[in-house]
C-alpha cells in the first residue's frame, strides 16, 4: 500500500474533496485488488471499494498517525471483502449451487479481457480460486501485500499461530494442485 | 534437523522471513545435505510463492470514484440544512442585534395578550345579568326535578302514539 502524506490526510479530514480524491488514487488499487482477488467478482469488488472509501471518508478525523491509518485500511478492506464473500456464499448456498460454483467458476469475461495482458495475474487468480476463504485472505496479505505475521494477525483478528497454520495449509494445497496438474500456470 | 520439521519451516517462517537467524542456518544446513528437501523447497517457491510476487495492482473502473464522490456530495448536502436548524443557531439568531426591530414588537404584543384579561373590569349590566341567571337557573332546576317529565301513557312522543 502506498504512503499517504499526512498533509493530504489532514486536508481530507477537513472536508477537502480533492485531497480525498488523492487518497483514493493512492489506495484504490490496493483496495480493489484485494477485494477482486478475494471475492472474484467485479461488481462485488466495486461495491467493496465504494464501501471502504465511504468508511474511510467518515473516519478520516480519527487518525493521528500514518501507521494507524494504514493498519485500519488493511482491516476495513479485508473485513468488508470477507463480509461480502460470506453474504454472497449465503445467497449462493440458498440457491444450492455454491459448491458447484466454487469448483467451476470461471474468471468473468470482463476481468479476463483486462487480465489477458498479464499471464501472471491469471496464475494468481487460478491459485487463489482454489483456496478456502480463510487461506485466501492470509495468502493475499502475505504474498501480494507482503504483510508480516503480526500485521496479518491484527488485520484478520486471529493469532499468529493461526496465520502460520493457514499459510502452511494453503501452500500444501497449492503444491498438491500443481503436482496433480490442476493448476498449470505456476510451474 | 528432520525433513518433516524442515518442510514445515520451509512452508512458513523460513519462506516468509519470520525465522530467526539460527533456525535459518539449521534449515540451510539441512537443505545442503538433503536432495529431496531441496527439490521440495524449489517446487514450493515456484508453485506457491513466485506467481504472487509478480502480481500487480488492478485499478477499479472510473465509475467507482464517480459513485463515491456523488454519495459524499449528497451526504454533505443533507447535513447542511440540518445544521441550519440547530437549537444553538436559533438562539443566536433570535438574540442577534439585527433581529431587535422584529423581536421588540413581538414580545410587547405577547405581553399585552397575556395581561389583558386581568385588567378588564366587567360593566354594571353584565354584573346584573349574571346575578339574575345564578338565582333563577337554580330554582328552575329544582322545580323540574321534583315533577314527572311527561304526563300520559308513558310513550315518549306523539309520533309513536300515531303508529300504534
Amino acid at each position: 500500500m502506498q504512503e499517504i502524506p499526512s498533509e493530504i490526510l489532514s486536508r481530507a479530514a477537513g472536508g477537502d474533496l480533492d485531497a480525498f480524491e488523492r487518497i483514493y488514487k493512492l489506495l484504490s488499487g490496493f483496495v480493489y485488488s484485494v477485494a477482486l482477488r478475494y471475492i472474484r467478482n467485479t461488481a462485488d469488488a466495486e461495491e467493496v471499494t465504494q464501501d471502504v472509501f465511504l468508511k474511510i471518508h467518515s473516519h478520516l478525523g480519527s487518525f493521528r498517525s500514518q501507521s494507524s491509518f494504514k493498519t485500519w485500511v488493511y482491516k476495513i478492506t479485508m473485513n468488508t471483502a470477507i463480509n461480502y464473500g460470506k453474504k454472497r456464499a449465503r445467497e449462493n448456498s440458498r440457491r444450492g449451487d455454491y459448491d458447484t460454483a466454487i469448483e467451476t467458476q470461471e474468471v468473468p469475461a470482463e476481468i479476463e479481457t483486462r487480465l489477458n495482458r498479464e499471464e501472471s495475474e491469471r496464475a494468481v487468480q487460478d491459485l487463489l480460486a482454489r483456496l478456502s476463504p480463510d487461506q485466501r485472505a492470509c495468502i493475499l496479505l502475505r504474498e501480494v501485500e507482503e504483510l508480516d505475521y503480526r500485521q496479518i494477525a491484527d488485520t484478520l483478528r486471529i493469532n499468529i499461530n493461526t496465520v502460520r497454520s493457514r499459510l502452511k495449509r494453503a501452500r500444501e494445497s497449492l503444491l498438491t494442485l500443481v503436482k496433480k496438474g490442476v493448476v498449470q500456470h505456476a510451474m | 534437523m528432520r525433513c518433516e520439521k524442515a518442510r514445515d519451516l520451509l512452508m512458513t517462517d523460513y519462506l516468509d522471513g519470520e525465522a530467526v537467524e539460527k533456525v535459518c542456518r539449521e534449515i540451510e544446513t539441512h537443505l545442503a545435505q538433503c536432495a529431496q528437501c531441496r527439490q521440495f523447497a524449489g517446487e514450493l517457491k515456484q508453485a506457491a510463492s513466485a506467481p504472487f510476487k509478480q502480481a500487480g495492482q488492478i485499478n477499479p473502473p472510473d465509475r467507482v470514484w464517480m459513485k463515491i464522490k456523488a454519495q459524499i456530495q449528497n451526504e454533505q448536502k443533507t447535513v447542511v440544512p440540518a445544521a441550519r436548524w440547530d437549537l444553538g443557531d436559533l438562539v443566536r439568531l433570535v438574540l442577534s442585534p439585527r433581529s431587535l426591530p422584529v423581536l421588540v414588537p413581538v414580545v410587547a404584543l405577547l405581553l399585552f395578550f397575556a395581561i389583558a384579561p386581568f385588567l378588564r373590569k366587567p360593566d354594571p349590566g353584565t354584573r346584573a345579568l349574571s346575578a339574575y341567571l345564578f338565582t333563577n337557573v337554580g330554582s328552575f332546576t329544582a322545580q323540574d326535578l321534583s315533577q314527572p317529565e311527561f304526563e300520559g301513557n308513558g310513550l315518549d312522543a306523539v309520533i309513536e302514539e300515531f303508529f300504534i
